[in-house]
This record gives C-alpha cells, structure tokens and sequence, in this order.
C-alpha cells in the first residue's frame, strides 16, 4: 500500500477526485487556446465538485456524497486532496471553475451570518465565479502596503476606490471580496464583499504564459458603494479583522496552492510514464526519484494541512509546503522534458502547456523566497524546527468535515 | 494507512531525539540495542557505523570519528551481509534526520554569534533563506517517515534529501564545518552511514 497520512474516508476523496481529473485533462488543452471556453465544462463531476465546496450544510451546501461519506471542503486537507487531483488533470482548468475557492476560506473565518446568507445564497442560485482581490499592481500581496482605500460615507454605504493586479477570474465572476485600507497601519486592514454588477468595478483580463483558463485580471475600483453589511469581521475589534484574518485565511489557503503544485508536478511524472514506454536502467532510476520525491513533498503538504486545520495560526509549515511545492512543480516539469530530448516542448504540448503552468504557482500567495522567510521566523520562534512537527496528526485530531475555525 | 508497530516507532523516535541532543554514538547504541537478538549491526555490503569499542577479529576499522557524544567507527566486515532489516534501513534515516536537526541548532548557535558588518550573519535574508531551505528538508523527510514510507528507493531519496538538506548547513558554516571533530565530521560520518545502510533498488 503506498504509503499517506490520509484516513480512509480522504483516500475515498482523492480516489473520486482521480478520475475527475482525467476528465480535467483533455478539457484543459482546449483551454489553453480558448480561455473564455470554461462555460461549456460546468458538467464535469470535478466542476461540480469545486463549485459545491466551501458552502456548510448549514447555508443549504449539499456538499458532496461519496460512499458513506460527506465532504463541504471546510478543511484544508479535504481541498488539499481534491485540488491536487484535479490539478493533476489541468491546473487551469481547476483553477478557471466556479465557486466560493479562496474567498470561501475568507467568509468562513470573517463573515457573519447575514454576510454567510448573502455569499451562499448567490453560489447556490447557479454556477458562480467568485474572485479574491489582494494583490496590488507595484504592492505584490504585501497586506500591510496595500492602498485601496474604503472610504467612509453617508447613510452607511462605504466607497472603494483601488486597482488591483493579478485576480483568478475576476472578469467572470459575480461576486468576490477586496482588501483595502480603512486608515494606517495593520488595525486599519479589512476585507469588504464586492457584487461584481455594481458601477465602477471594471476587471481586464491579463495575458499570462500559462494557467490561461483561470484568466487572470486587473481590476479598477472607481467609487464602488459597498453597504456596510459587507464590511467583512464588522462584528470584531479591528485587531481581529483586518491583517489578524488575512493570516488566518492565507494560512489556510496556502496548502491549498502547494497541493496545486503537487499536481502539476504529479502530472509530468505521468507524461513520462505515458509517452516513454522503455527506459534505461539510469532512466527508470531518474523517474523512480522524481517519484519519490513528488510523494514526499506530498506527504507535507497534507500534514501541513491537517496542521492549520486544528489551528488556523499554525502556517509555519504550510510555508515550507509551499516553498517546496512550487519549487518541484518547476523542476519536474523540467526534469520531464530531460526525457525527450531537446524539442521536447515543441513535440510536447501537454508537457509545454505544464512547464508554463508551473511557473504560475511560485507568485500566488506569497512567493518561495517570502515562505522561506516566514518558515525562518517560525524557527526563530520556536514555533517549527524543534519537536514533534506533526502535532495535530499525532493527535489523531479529526481532519475532515468540520468548518475550519 | 499502512500501521507501524507503536514499539518499533518509539525506539526510531527515541533514536531521533537522542542523535538531535547527545550526538551519534549514543544514538546508535540505542538503534543497535532495538535489534532482535543476533541481527547483524553491518548493512547490505558489510559496512557499519559502531560506537567505538571492541570489535570482532573479522572486523576492519577503517577510519575512527571523534565525535560530540562519543566516538565511532566506520568498519567493514568480510562476513556475507544480506540486506539491512528495517530496523537499521529506517532507523538509520531517523537517525540521520537527528543529526540533521543538531547540524541546524550548531548553524544557528555559529550564525548568531558570527558578526558581518553592522549585524550577524544570522540577520542576513540570503542565510535566512538558505536555513530555512535546509529545514524544510529536513520537514520533508519527517512527513515522509510519518506516512511510513519505506520502499527501498523511498528510503534512498530520504537519505539523498537529508544530504542535501546538510550540504545546505554545512555551507553556512564555512570554514568551522571542514574541521575534524565537529558538525562538519558528523555531517560526513553521516552520508557515510547512509552509504552502509540505504537498501539496494532492484533493478
């Protein structure tokens, strides 16, 4: 048996999400040429299967049913599991699908229930695109130098007024949520929720090397009137909103993107196997390795995942996760061209449209050399590097089917 | 999830924790004493690393280690040697993954206290960032023998990682790693202790 840190009721998760992700493959070749093309995929079981997470059984969320089990993907390795599958079969396309995605983390750590109402209630009425807007063009995700600014006004309606860079599906989507900046410094940091059809939210697409079908955009806020109902953490001191929620959530995110790296990984060890029939004993070795190495890295990122589970402050080894998944994604795909020769992305275009895939996970949610030095600090801290680093797993705490706070 | 029998798991853990906090020696008497009577200590082409004491006549010491926490030996043995038990395959990765982990602590004792410039080396983000590299390593290979992995060649990579994690270390530490008798040596000692007891892959 190989070897996992899965419980039996996640490994019947990833087995459904396996087969999901072959279908995810041919679609995603489409994709790459005709990024707009995503609508005509939201039958595939995976579509569903992302558009349906993230919305609790409590809001109306069906969530899905496998065997005797049921899965709202309110944890982190529940995403883990399904995101390194499907990206396994497109990381685009996995991408490019409806559904609550990282802001669904946001409102579950932040919303209220009148905000909780509101978000599920819209991604229950259809397939719905929601987008994440932390990024600022010449700001990177730098949280404390954002400066879009959320404007107090009259008769309680805020105006946002930023631009943001580098935003999944921001053009497609109705709905989504906008860090800006209510005052200096990290207590004046909040998060407010965006419907995409009110006047002055304008989302340009950007032509990006690879991850194509998930359309990344730039976004203008010209005087956007935000209610102050979707003022997200409205009920909290600002020292439990604004940055306090961003780590949360970018705690629990960050599994999330390392497993989408895993797969993208995982998917060029396929190629290999799929389109090099004979290999050489040094060349079996090579691949064996690349393996070996992949389910490692692997094994990390779920106990990284099982880690912010049982605390959301716990993103130290999430970091490591990610650092070393983004950094496998570029390599293995790499390292699989090495097995057709020179011309291999030339003759190769599932394994061209992988390499330039790869390259796109290293930016999101804070790029490898920032990881390294949070991970740096988590050790100076004394809060990774000494001790059991696996606490939540030894402590055979619960990993599925909770919400995640 | 393949179940590891919780005896066998505390003494690789026990082996972990005494390498990371007394040093080599101590922590391979500890593995050897979690042998079934009468196994071999010498891996698959009749190499060992021993705590320095006697040896049998057919035994060659080839090189001796004074090391924090004891000294060793690095012996050979002309008897015929079948493959290491699991014992000493995954034991020695743990144990590797202690030394690893005291490697981490020295770097981090020489960096705070090596002065460059207005600071310490340790403040530096391009060391930052290299230390960092070599724990997430070091993370990978923990997280890898928590999912109980141990297929030879999973074994294998799990001693080539650990390497490389330690060549990250040993390079932050400059000159102060190529002496005898310090982290330095122990780093080597180790790849050579992987070298006795990574499995054979067949072919």
């Amino acid at each position: 048996m190989t070897a996992t840190v899965l419980d039996e009721r996640l490994r019947a998760l990833q087995d459904a999400a396996r087969e999901w992700g072959a279908e995810f493959r041919t679609a995603g070749a489409g994709l790459d040429a005709d990024p707009d093309g995503v609508a005509a995929h939201l039958d595939l079981a995976g579509v569903r299967c992302l558009a349906s997470m993230l919305v609790p059984a409590e809001y109306g969320g069906t969530g899905l049913r496998l065997g005797g089990h049921r899965f709202h993907g309110m944890t982190a390795i529940e995403r883990v599991v399904v995101l390194e599958e499907l990206a396994r079969g497109d990381a685009g396309l996995m991408l490019a699908s409806p559904g609550a995605s990282m802001s669904g983390v946001l409102v579950d750590v932040l919303a209220d229930h009148e905000q909780k109402e509101w978000f599920y209630g819209r991604l229950l009425e259809r397939p719905t695109w929601t987008f994440f807007a932390l990024t600022e063009p010449g700001r990177g995700s730098d949280a404390a130098a954002l400066e879009t600014a959320l404007s107090p006004a009259a008769e309680g309606v805020h105006r946002l007024d930023g631009r943001k860079k580098y935003v999944g599906n921001a053009a497609r989507a109705g709905l989504g949520v906008v860090f800006a900046r209510t005052g200096p410094g990290p207590l004046g940091v909040t998060a407010v929720l965006v419907d995409t059809a009110d006047p002055g939210y304008r989302a340009e697409p950007i032509e990006t090397l690879g991850l194509r079908a998930a359309r990344i955009c730039e976004l203008t806020l010209d005087d956007v009137a935000v209610p102050a109902a979707r003022v997200l953490g409205r009920d909290r001191s600002p020292a439990r909103r604004g940055m306090w929620a961003c780590v949360q959530t970018f705690n629990r995110l960050r599994p999330g993107v390392a497993a989408i790296a895993v797969g993208i990984a995982a998917a060029a060890h396929d190629c290999v196997l799929a389109g090099r029939l004979r290999l050489d004993r040094a060349e079996r070795d090579r691949l064996e390795n690349l393996a070996h190495r992949i389910e490692s890295v692997r094994h990390l990122v779920h106990l990284s995942a099982i880690e912010v589970d049982a605390d959301g402050s716990r993103g130290h080894l999430a970091s490591a996760a990610k650092a070393e998944a983004c950094r496998l994604a570029e390599e293995a795909t790499l390292a699989a061209c090495s097995f057709f020769g020179p011309r291999a992305r030339w003759d190769h275009p599932a394994l061209d449209k992988l390499v330039r895939d790869a390259r796109g996970v290293e930016f999101m949610e804070g790029a490898g050399n920032i990881q390294k030095l949070t991970l740096f600090q988590g050790l100076l801290a004394g809060k990774v590097g000494r001790g059991e680093p696996f606490p939540a797993h030894h402590a055979k705490t619960p990993s599925g089917g909770s919400s995640c706070r | 999830m393949t179940t590891i029998s919780p005896p066998i798991t505390a003494t690789w853990l026990r082996c972990h924790d005494i390498a990371r906090a007394e040093g080599m020696a101590p922590a391979l008497a500890a593995l050897h004493a979690a042998l079934p009577a009468g196994a071999p200590v010498f891996g698959t082409g009749g190499f060992a690393v021993l705590p320095a004491g006697p040896v049998d006549g057919d035994v060659l010491v080839v090189r001796t280690a004074e090391l924090p926490g004891g000294t060793v030996v690095l012996a050979r043995t002309g008897r015929p040697a079948g493959p290491a038990g699991p014992v000493l395959a995954i034991g020695s990765v743990w144990l590797r993954l202690g030394l690893s982990g005291a490697l981490l602590d020295a770097a981090l004792g020489y960096l705070g206290g090596r002065q460059s410039g207005d600071t310490t080396l340790l403040r530096r983000q391009l060391v930052q960032g290299a230390v960092a590299e070599a724990l997430t390593g070091q993370l990978q290979v923990r997280a890898a023998l928590t999912a109980d992995a141990s297929a030879p060649a999973a074994l294998s990579y799990l001693h080539t990682r650990l390497t490389e994690a330690d060549r990250v270390l040993l390079r932050l530490l400059g000159a102060a790693g190529f002496a005898r008798g310090g982290a330095g040596e122990v780093a080597d000692v180790s790849e050579l202790l992987a070298g006795a007891y990574t499995p054979e892959v067949a072919a």
